[in-house]
C-alpha cells in the first residue's frame, strides 16, 4: 500500500507527464528538461531539500524510486 | 484488437524470433552488412562483438571495451590519421590522458571536474602554441587539438560516475564509455557508465528486444541515408556517392548554403527561405542517420539506451525541437550546465532561475563546447578564423538562448494541471514558427570552416528584404 506522501509525489509527477501518463519504462519517468527543474522546486518547497547541497544528478529524478529515495535520505 | 496491443504482441514476437541461435546470426550478418555505408571495413570487428556478445552476454562489456580499444588503435595508424607525427603524438597525449583519468579519479581529488577542464584548456593551449614549431606540424597540432574534445566529455561523464562509486569500481569493464570509438565531435552517445548501466540488458528477453530496437535503428538510419542523398539531388542537384550516376532531371530549384552566403541577392526571397528550410531538413536528417546508427550498435550490443533524434518536426515549441533534435549534446548541456545552474540559485523565483539556467546550458556551455571543438582551426594557423567561427558561435548561442529562454517562460505561466499529449502532427502555425527560428538561427551555426562574419549578417538582412545589394563574397573554404 502506497504512503500518503508517495501519493502525492505521484499525483504531482502526473501533473507533469503529457496526458498525465506516467511512462515508466523500467522504474523510468520520460521527464522533460522543464519538468525536472519542476520537480527540483517542488523538493525544495514541499520538504525543504537544497539540492545543491546533494549529490544529485538529473538522472536521479527520472524514477520515482530514485525521488523517494532522495526524500527519505533528507529525512 | 486495439492498435497499441497489436504492435507489442508484433514486438514480443519479433524479440522470440532474435532470441534464437538463426535469430542472433541473422542479426549479426544483417548488422555487418547495414553498417558498411558508415564504417567501411570496420564494420566487420562490429558485426563480430555483436555476434560473440549475443552468445556470451556475461563478456558483454568486456567484448565492448575491447572493441572500443581496437577502433580507437585502428583510427591511429598512420594510413588513417593522415599526418606524419599524428599518430605517436595522439597516442602519447590520449594513453596519457586516459591513464591519468583512471589512477586521479582512484584518488579521488576535489573539484576533479573543474581541474579536468583547466587541464584540457591548458593542453589546447600548450599544443596551439608550440604548432609550427619543428617539433610539432600544424597538421599534427590540429589533430591533437580535435582530440580533446573528444576525450574531454567522455572524461567528464566518467568523474561523475567515478565520484559515486565505492572505492573499488571495474575500470575495464566501463572502460568503453571513456574511449572515442563511434562518432565525431566528443558528444558521448550513452553519457557515461551510469547511464549505461541503467539501460543494460539483464536477460535474453531483454537482450533481444535490444537488438530489435537496433535492428530498427540501423535499418532506419539506411532509408534516412537514401532519403537525405535524394533531397540533396532534388534541392540543390547534389550527386552522393548513394546515387551513383544518377542526374538530377530539373535545374535545382533551391541554392545551397554556400551559394546564399555567396550571392543571396542573386535569388528570389522565397529561395533564400527555401534554401535555408531545405538545409535545416537535410541537417535533420544527416543527424538522424548519424544518430540511429551510433545508438542501433550499442543496442545491438545490448544496451537500449534512447534515441539521440525523435521526430523533431513533430515539435510544437522551441524547447521540444532542442529536445528531440540532438538529445545526448542536450543531454550534456543539461547535465553539465542546466541543471547545476538551476539547483545552486535556490533563493530566485522559478522562472529567473529558469532564465539563468538556460542561458548558462544554451549560452556558455554551448560556447564553451565549440570554442573548445573548434580548436584545430587555431593550431593549424589560421586565428582569424578561429575568431570568425567563436563570433558567429556566440550569435548562435545567444539566438538559441533568447529562444529556448521565451519558450520556457511561455511553458512556466501555463497553469500547473495535467498536460495535454502533444499530438503527433502540431499545428501548421506552430511547426512553422519553430521551423522558421531553426532555420534562421542555423545561419550562426553553419560551416565548420570559418565564413566571414559579414556574410552571414547579409544573408540574414537579405531574408527581411534589406541590403540586397551585396559585394561580391570574399573567397573562404566551406562546403
Amino acid at each position: 500500500m502506497m504512503s500518503l506522501r508517495e501519493d502525492r509525489l505521484i499525483e504531482f509527477l502526473r501533473s507533469l507527464a503529457p496526458g498525465g501518463d506516467l511512462h515508466l519504462q523500467g522504474g523510468r519517468l520520460e521527464l522533460e528538461s522543464l519538468a525536472i527543474l519542476q520537480v527540483v522546486a517542488y523538493l525544495e518547497t514541499h520538504y525543504g531539500i537544497r539540492l545543491a547541497e546533494l549529490d544529485v544528478e538529473p538522472d536521479d529524478l527520472r524514477s520515482v524510486a530514485g525521488i523517494l529515495a532522495l526524500i527519505e535520505r533528507c529525512g | 484488437m486495439p492498435a497499441t496491443s497489436a504492435a507489442t504482441g508484433r514486438v514480443e514476437r519479433l524479440a522470440y524470433v532474435a532470441a534464437s541461435t538463426p535469430g542472433r546470426v541473422w542479426i549479426a550478418v544483417f548488422s555487418g552488412a547495414a553498417l558498411v555505408p558508415s564504417l567501411g571495413y570496420l564494420a566487420l570487428p562490429f558485426a563480430l562483438a555483436i555476434a560473440v556478445a549475443s552468445f556470451r552476454t556475461g563478456w558483454r562489456r568486456s567484448i565492448v571495451s575491447a572493441l572500443a580499444v581496437a577502433v580507437c588503435a585502428v583510427n591511429l595508424l598512420p594510413a588513417k590519421a593522415g599526418a606524419y607525427g599524428l599518430p605517436a603524438a595522439a597516442l602519447l597525449l590520449g594513453g596519457g590522458w586516459i591513464a591519468g583519468l583512471l589512477v586521479w579519479t582512484r584518488l579521488r581529488g576535489r573539484h576533479a571536474l573543474l581541474v579536468l577542464h583547466a587541464l584540457a584548456l591548458a593542453v589546447l593551449a600548450a599544443v596551439c602554441v608550440a604548432a609550427g614549431r619543428t617539433f610539432l606540424s600544424g597538421m599534427t597540432a590540429a589533430g591533437l587539438c580535435a582530440l580533446v574534445p573528444e576525450l574531454l566529455w567522455r572524461s567528464s561523464y566518467w568523474i561523475k560516475w567515478r565520484q559515486r562509486q565505492p572505492s573499488r569500481a571495474p575500470v575495464w569493464q566501463n572502460l568503453f564509455t571513456a574511449l572515442p570509438f563511434l562518432g565525431a565531435g566528443g558528444v558521448p552517445f550513452g553519457k557515461g557508465p551510469g547511464f549505461f548501466a541503467k539501460y543494460e540488458a539483464s536477460d535474453s528477453k531483454t537482450l533481444a528486444a535490444s537488438q530489435v530496437e537496433g535492428v530498427r535503428l540501423l535499418a532506419l538510419a539506411l532509408l534516412w541515408r537514401g532519403t537525405d542523398a535524394v533531397l540533396q539531388l532534388a534541392l540543390w542537384g547534389i550527386r552522393t556517392s548513394w546515387l551513383g550516376s544518377w542526374r538530377p532531371f530539373v535545374r535545382a530549384p533551391l541554392p545551397s548554403m554556400e551559394m546564399l552566403l555567396r550571392i543571396p541577392a542573386s535569388f528570389a526571397l522565397w529561395q533564400r527561405w527555401g534554401g535555408l528550410y531545405g538545409e535545416l531538413l537535410h541537417n535533420i536528417i544527416a543527424l538522424a542517420f548519424y544518430g540511429h546508427t551510433i545508438v542501433g550498435i550499442f543496442c545491438l550490443l545490448g544496451f537500449r539506451i534512447p534515441r539521440n533524434t525523435r521526430a523533431p518536426l513533430a515539435a510544437a515549441t522551441i524547447v521540444d525541437f532542442w529536445a528531440r533534435y540532438y538529445f545526448y549534446f542536450k543531454e550534456l548541456l543539461m547535465d553539465f550546465f542546466f541543471f547545476p545552474a538551476f539547483v545552486r540559485t535556490s533563493a530566485s523565483p522559478v522562472l529567473l532561475r529558469t532564465l539563468l539556467a538556460t542561458w548558462a546550458a544554451a549560452f556558455v556551455g554551448n560556447s564553451y563546447y565549440h570554442a573548445a571543438l573548434y580548436a584545430p582551426v587555431l593550431a593549424g594557423g589560421d586565428a582569424h578564423g578561429y575568431r570568425s567561427l567563436v563570433l558567429a558561435r556566440l550569435v548562435y548561442c545567444g539566438l538559441l538562448a533568447t529562444g529556448l529562454s521565451l519558450s520556457f517562460a511561455r511553458a512556466l505561466k501555463k497553469p500547473q494541471r495535467v498536460r495535454q499529449k502533444v499530438p503527433r502532427v502540431p499545428r501548421a502555425g506552430q511547426f512553422l514558427l519553430v521551423a522558421t527560428f531553426f532555420a534562421a538561427i542555423h545561419v550562426w551555426n553553419y560551416g565548420g570552416a570559418p565564413i566571414p562574419l559579414e556574410r552571414r549578417w547579409h544573408l540574414w538582412k537579405t531574408l527581411v528584404g534589406m541590403d540586397t545589394n551585396i559585394r561580391p563574397a570574399r573567397a573562404y573554404s566551406g562546403r
